[in-house]
């Protein structure tokens, strides 16, 4: 009996999770903005790599050098900047149910609250992430086009998955959460200052997390499993690339579990 | 379902007494509660609907304790709630609207719930624009889709709190009538300070001051307590004593014709009257209320 209402009350939260999901990735990829500001973030990347290399020279190097490491560069290129309009995209998602009066009614709903906020985060995370995704595509077939090898298919999947979707992830879990506790647009101010200071600096005279595996731009999996990487870390291996993989993974899903612990406990005190 | 309350206290931040020592019973059918603007309507109906926390106090909902986590997660599956500001998605239709309503209350099977939400899409006229964005709609389309969303799990407790305020007369009606046809078997708590809806709706009230139900029994019984307190009389614009509340003024001509509820001076020239509910309720906010002398 009590392993039939287990087994009833796991399909309810599937089904929680599944609606959050479905409607959360619509609801945010409707959003214009989400395609302007991703698109301008785009323009600005191609713009500062034009500042670096002409389309001549560009080009030629494309031509010359291994597709494989074209594709990590590619990759790398990807996680420079954009992951960081996505957390900037996400981090109003939760404070709207409550601006649009919405939390009122999912309180009252019996299906499992963290499995929806899964749902939500999600959702999402991966609608800010087509966009990307798209773009990321037409890199990969300008660069399929030139090599004409057919592994660059394989390889930007794989280079995708492992570069760019763990830290994407953990941007996407805390963009999700953190609003609850921080206003919203004092966060996003805040992720950006992070994003620089904690993924693309150069340490110096200021002390950075950039060269440990908590970066979410993806170093140590570029440089461990592909043997290169545009960013500011240190040595790194197989295993620090699975170290950093797992720790984004893991930290994604605890900061989920811990705002749906917090609001509980917020439920509670009302 | 009959919903039992039982001593319900309810105290917000700074020692504010929401709901005082409430006790009231809730049979099947249309319930009206009725009460000023602080009375502490939303306040109950949000605790039945598991949103607050009573301070103290019992809550029985059919076979299901209101106050244990389990009794209240119990209560969810079978509650339909529209709140005083039904919070939509502007940016979905009304159909995905309650097709992620009807996901979230575990109406896993596709068919049975597009089924479900195209029936209850026709059942508040909705089904003609359902493939519009929400933030189209005016008031009382969102309140219907407010009532669908409710209606979704098939609830046999539904708590509507103040659901026609800011609705036309038309809308008005549509929705009165609506939940009056959802009745039958259900529980329907209707919360609302217009009187009229009440009275049209509901054969069993309560009324509520201060946190605290001042009235629970049929309209019928409500007016009869007020047998003998409703009053018109006509001056020449001298307004009545202050042991009466005026309810309504006539202006006519030469004279005016207060209807008032209280006790007239034995000077002023008063003829018994009817009461109506209005009367009723406005004897029981302003007199009945108060310590007798």
């Amino acid at each position: 009996m009590s392993k039939q209402r287990e087994a009833k009350q796991s399909r309810k939260s599937f089904t929680a999770f599944r609606g959050a999901f479905k409607y959360e990735f619509h609801m945010q990829l409707r959003r214009p903005v989400l395609w302007i500001v991703l698109l301008l973030s785009e323009l600005l990347m191609l713009g500062l790599m034009s500042r670096l290399v002409t389309l001549h020279d560009l080009l030629l190097s494309l031509r010359l050098t291994p597709p494989m490491l074209t594709v990590v560069i590619w990759t790398n290129s990807i996680n420079y900047l954009l992951p960081a309009a996505l957390g900037i995209l996400i981090a109003d998602r939760l404070p709207r149910d409550k601006r649009t009066g919405v939390q009122e009614l999912l309180t009252t709903l019996p299906g499992s609250q963290t499995a929806r906020l899964f749902g939500k985060f999600l959702g999402s995370t991966l609608a800010t992430l087509l966009p990307i995704f798209l773009f990321y595509c037409l890199g990969i077939a300008v660069i399929l086009f030139l090599s004409r090898s057919l592994l660059v298919l394989p390889l930007a999947l794989a280079t995708f998955a492992t570069i760019v979707l763990p830290g994407v992830l953990f941007v996407g879990a805390c963009a999700t959460a953190l609003p609850t506790l921080i206003w919203p647009p004092l966060y996003q101010f805040l992720f950006l200052g992070y994003w620089f200071w904690g993924n693309l600096y150069v340490p110096r005279n200021i002390p950075t997390i950039s060269t440990t595996i908590l970066t979410p731009v993806g170093g140590y999996m570029s440089s461990g499993f592909f043997g290169y990487t545009l960013f500011p870390i240190a040595y790194a291996s197989v295993f620090t690339g699975c170290m950093s993989l797992l720790l984004l993974l893991t930290l994604s899903i605890l900061i989920i579990l811990a705002l749906g612990s917090y609001q509980n406990w917020q439920l509670q005190k009302l | 379902m009959d919903v039992i309350i039982k001593q319900l206290n309810k105290i917000y931040h700074g020692n504010v007494h929401a709901l005082q020592n409430l006790t009231l019973t809730i049979p099947s059918g249309m319930f009206g509660l009725l009460g000023p603007n602080g009375a502490g309507k939303t306040t109950l109906m949000r605790t039945l609907a598991g949103i607050l926390h009573p301070s103290s106090g019992q809550i029985q909902v059919g076979p299901y304790d209101g106050t244990s986590e389990q009794g209240r997660l119990a209560i969810q599956q079978t509650l339909g709630y529209l709140p005083q500001e039904v919070g939509l998605y502007p940016d979905l239709s009304a159909r995905e609207f309650l097709d992620y309503i009807g996901l979230l209350k575990g109406l896993d099977d596709d068919r049975t719930r597009k089924q479900r939400v195209e029936e209850l899409l026709e059942m508040v006229a909705l089904q003609q624009v359902a493939q519009r964005k929400i933030k189209t709609y005016s008031g009382g389309m969102k309140r219907r889709v407010g009532i669908a969303q409710a209606l979704l799990n098939d609830p046999r407790l539904l708590i509507v709190d103040e659901p026609t305020a800011g609705l036309d007369p038309e809308e008005r009606i549509r929705f009165r009538n609506l939940l009056s046809d959802l009745a039958g078997e259900r529980t329907i708590l209707l919360s609302t300070h217009i009187v009229e809806d009440i009275a049209q709706t509901c054969q069993n009230i309560a009324l509520m001051q201060k946190g605290q139900v001042i009235f629970q029994g049929t309209i019928q019984q409500l007016l009869q307590q007020t047998q003998g307190k409703v009053w018109l009389l006509t001056t020449n614009g001298t307004r009545p004593g202050s042991n009466c509340t005026i309810v309504s003024t006539l202006h006519l001509g030469t004279s005016v014709q207060y209807r008032v509820v209280g006790t007239p001076g034995a000077d002023e020239q008063a003829v018994a009257t009817e009461p109506s509910l209005e009367d009723s309720y406005v004897w029981f906010m302003h007199h009945q209320a108060m310590p007798v002398a």
